[in-house]
């Protein structure tokens, strides 16, 4: 009899721990709330505490209320304008600097660390001396007009395109690599600009963060080097990060990334609209051209922000399959055989532009008729759906690559004119990349009408 | 009584002997059969769903004229019935290329990869893959690829024809020539293939593994052919291979000049061997074991040792292949399934046997 009671004693004492801890352990949480959860915001950077595409008096408005607790930081979390979990007279400092877009002031910047997760980084404003690695970043930091503010690059892989590198040091890495020998340039360089403060920051695109050890993030933290890193070949998220450069890099390329951003804003609300009552069709999205991107693959947003519904979220078994952020190789004629029923392929390519017309037929073709080394032949694995396959060219701004994909989508309701004008407007931008370019000579999209004509 | 003994041991050596006879022959029927069944059993599998039964009836459908679902006929058709009739000549061609150099080197681990066969092709391959060289003019892309690896597949034996002219060569010295060329040629490509960009290097290692995935109906009219000729060809000298088990000089008395046969049919062997391997990568094991196989079935005389390793290796690369295509979320290359599958078979076969089937 007293064992039981013992035995009952202990497993009360048991359960009462368990719980305390349990209650401390959420209280702790409550008190202690991540600066960097629950942001959601256009510029992405702190103090802009309406989430709109400026700082400006506004923001001010909003934060002297957070400050005076009439309304709620968790509400507005980018009134902790230092990132240190609270409102106070420094925040309110940094602000008005930031308002005032003063020459030396600590910007606490949104992004991603290296597991893809929100964090914040702090860059002298205004942002110069940056390293960019990889063209889905590299293209935003030159829409934002940062040709000029870039030190150094790991890789180019477009001549014409990314042409506003070359004012910067190539530091001999690879689309796909950085080596040691580049990653030893790169140190070179932010030694050789210690007099000017050394390297600002180091620009990534998200895609290539394996390139980005622990070890080399380890040396760039030492370094005070930070590292600002976001998932820009989405289209939607390029735009976002278009607008966080044109900030950064201050004056007009500041002024030129809101117009950016507003722009391409425009056109994606513009084509929500139009689809409103719309029956939506499927899609699944391609990259390099025979690799089908999975399902939460940047390259699967183009469609999306196209109004598009992605094919994984009807198809269960394609669901399954393609887990994961990465793209997969088809592995033959079959591998889409059992999606018929999808409406549409979307292909992304990168295609530099500045071509000719035999320029233009030739890579059309060549891309159509592609065979990989493997043997795998594009035109095997989309035999059957000719007419469902388009290509948007990857190297577009976010905006423009949506309205095509939008035209391939719903060509009923976003004419190749409507795309087209688009396209016009932002090379009128005046923006590095689409220097003096026409429709001539750039390949935006193409579909196996195109193929059929260029094949002739 | 004597005589009466010695009348009756001669019919039973003679009985003995067709019977042996009709069971090699029942055993190459028997492979043969099994070849053919899985044909018709490997068009059923493969990503795209489709039944066995609807297979058939779509393969029917396409020799009758009369396609009644073309998704399905350009599946079957197209894709799956050139890979399955690429399968057995592979296996045909292997297997028969590793009978030729077992024989003439009279060494059981003679075959076309320890020749340096394969591990040539692999180099011509990786030449296309890596740096975009076709060694044929006139040739590009996927058939450059074939060009580079059937030349280069044929560079180890060219070596040892062309030492053979300066320097008598044991049947011991060409074999460990061919040892040290694979040698050479692996470690080529190991330098290429490590400065090599990570996705070019992920293609040249699907290459190494062997697929039959890449095989079309407009390769076949190159492949069937000339497997079909030099496979007829290489039976032909079955009685001069007979004659070279008793070593060179013992040849030689018999009429056999053993050395240049070994040349010829080395050369024909290795054109065998060249002319699949250039199309699909390289297929290991298959050239190892199906004339080791054949042989505990039918013995060491060519003339149903080479039809037989050729029914067995069909059949045997046909079914790994069906079981390959199943395997994984799109299915893995021929070439790990064979190993993969072909090793525990071996070494179970080996254990089992009650005398060497060597010699």
């Amino acid at each position: 009899m007293d064992k039981k009671i013992a035995i009952v004693l202990v497993v009360v004492v048991v359960a009462i721990v368990a719980v305390a801890a349990a209650v401390l352990l959420m209280n702790n949480n409550n008190n202690n709330t991540d600066p960097n959860e629950n942001i959601q915001t256009q510029l992405q950077i702190r103090g802009n505490v309406d989430g709109n595409y400026t700082i400006d008096s506004k923001d001010m408005t909003l934060f002297n209320e957070v400050m005076d607790g009439k309304k709620a930081l968790k509400d507005y979390p980018l009134a902790d304008v230092n990132a240190d979990g609270k409102v106070d007279a420094t925040d309110k400092s940094l602000l008005q600097d930031l308002l005032d877009r003063k020459t030396g002031t600590s910007v606490y910047v949104v992004c991603q660390d290296n597991n893809g997760e929100t964090t914040t980084q702090v860059v002298k404003y205004p942002l110069r001396n940056v390293v960019t690695y990889a063209t889905n970043m590299q293209l935003p930091a030159l829409y934002a007009g940062a040709a000029d503010y870039i030190a150094g690059y790991f890789s180019k892989s477009y001549d014409f395109a990314e042409g506003g590198l070359s004012k910067g040091v190539d530091l001999k890495g690879s689309s796909r690599t950085i080596s040691d020998a580049a990653w030893s340039n790169f140190t070179k360089l932010d030694a050789d600009l210690k007099s000017q403060g050394g390297v600002g920051a180091v620009l990534i695109d998200y895609s290539g963060i394996a390139q980005f050890t622990d070890a080399r993030m380890a040396d760039m933290e030492a370094a005070g080097i930070p590292a600002l890193i976001y998932s820009s070949a989405d289209a939607t998220d390029e735009i976002t990060t278009v607008l966080t450069l044109g900030f950064l890099f201050g004056g007009d390329c500041e002024k030129n990334a809101i117009n950016y951003a507003k722009k391409s804003w425009d056109i994606i609300d513009y084509i929500d609209g139009k689809l409103k009552n719309r029956t939506k069709d499927s899609y699944i999205s391609f990259t390099m051209r025979i690799y089908i991107a999975q399902n939460d693959s940047t390259f699967n947003y183009i469609g999306a922000s196209a109004g598009g519904i992605p094919y994984y979220k009807i198809n269960s078994e394609f669901a399954e399959k393609y887990k994961g952020s990465s793209s997969v190789a088809m592995t033959g004629p079959e591998s889409l055989s059992n999606y018929k029923d999808v409406n549409a392929l979307v292909n992304v390519r990168s295609m530099d532009w500045n071509l000719t017309a035999a320029d233009i037929k030739e890579e059309i073709v060549g891309t159509w008729e592609y065979v990989s080394s493997k043997g795998v032949s594009s035109q095997e694995c989309f035999k059957g759906f000719e007419d469902k396959l388009f290509y948007v060219n990857n190297l577009l701004p976010g905006a423009v690559k949506v309205a095509y994909a939008a035209h391939g989508l719903y060509g009923d309701l976003f004419s190749m004119d409507w795309a087209d004008g688009i396209l016009k407007d932002f090379v009128d931008m005046k923006l590095n990349p689409l220097r003096e370019q026409t429709r001539d000579t750039v390949i935006p999209y193409f579909d196996y009408e195109d193929y059929k004509a260029a094949k002739g | 009584m004597t005589f009466g003994n010695r009348s009756s041991n001669v019919t039973g050596t003679k009985a003995d002997y067709y019977r042996k006879r009709r069971l090699n022959v029942l055993f190459i029927i028997a492979f043969t059969v099994l070849a053919v069944a899985s044909f018709f059993i490997t068009i059923g599998f493969g990503t795209y769903h489709i039944s066995l039964f609807d297979s058939l009836q779509v393969f029917i459908d396409h020799l009758t004229g009369n396609i009644r679902d073309e998704t399905a006929d350009l599946y079957i058709w197209e894709y799956r019935v050139p890979r399955a009739l690429g399968a057995i000549l592979v296996g045909c061609s292997l297997s028969i290329a590793g009978v030729i150099m077992q024989n003439d080197f009279r060494n059981p681990l003679a075959e076309p990869y320890t020749m340096g066969i394969s591990s040539g092709a692999f180099m011509g391959a990786i030449l296309s893959i890596v740096f975009g060289i076709s060694l044929i003019p006139f040739l590009s892309g996927i058939w450059g690829m074939v060009g580079n690896s059937f030349l280069f597949s044929l560079l180890p034996v060219a070596i040892i024809v062309v030492i053979g002219r300066f320097k008598k060569m044991t049947p011991g010295l060409m074999i460990l020539t061919g040892i040290a060329i694979l040698f050479m040629f692996s470690s080529i490509t190991q330098i290429i293939m490590v400065t090599a960009p990570a996705e070019t290097m992920a293609d040249a290692y699907a290459w190494r593994v062997g697929s039959l995935d890449r095989i079309r109906w407009d390769h076949l009219p190159v492949i069937a052919p000339l497997v079909i000729a030099l496979c007829i060809l290489l039976w032909f000298f079955y009685k001069r291979l007979n004659v070279m088990y008793a070593g060179d000089k013992p040849s030689q008395t018999m009429g056999v000049e053993a050395q240049k046969t070994r040349m010829v049919t080395l050369v024909l062997a290795s054109l065998l061997t060249a002319t699949t391997v250039s199309f699909t990568g390289t297929i290991g094991f298959i050239g190892l074991v199906g004339p080791h196989v054949a042989r505990i079935f039918v013995g060491s005389d060519n003339r149903y040792l080479i039809p037989a390793a050729a029914a067995f290796g069909s059949a045997f690369i046909i079914l790994a292949d069906t079981v390959a295509k199943v395997s994984g979320p799109d299915g893995l290359p021929v070439g790990v399934i064979s190993s993969m599958v072909g090793g525990p078979l071996f070494i179970w076969i080996l254990v089992r046997q009650r005398k060497s089937a060597w010699m």
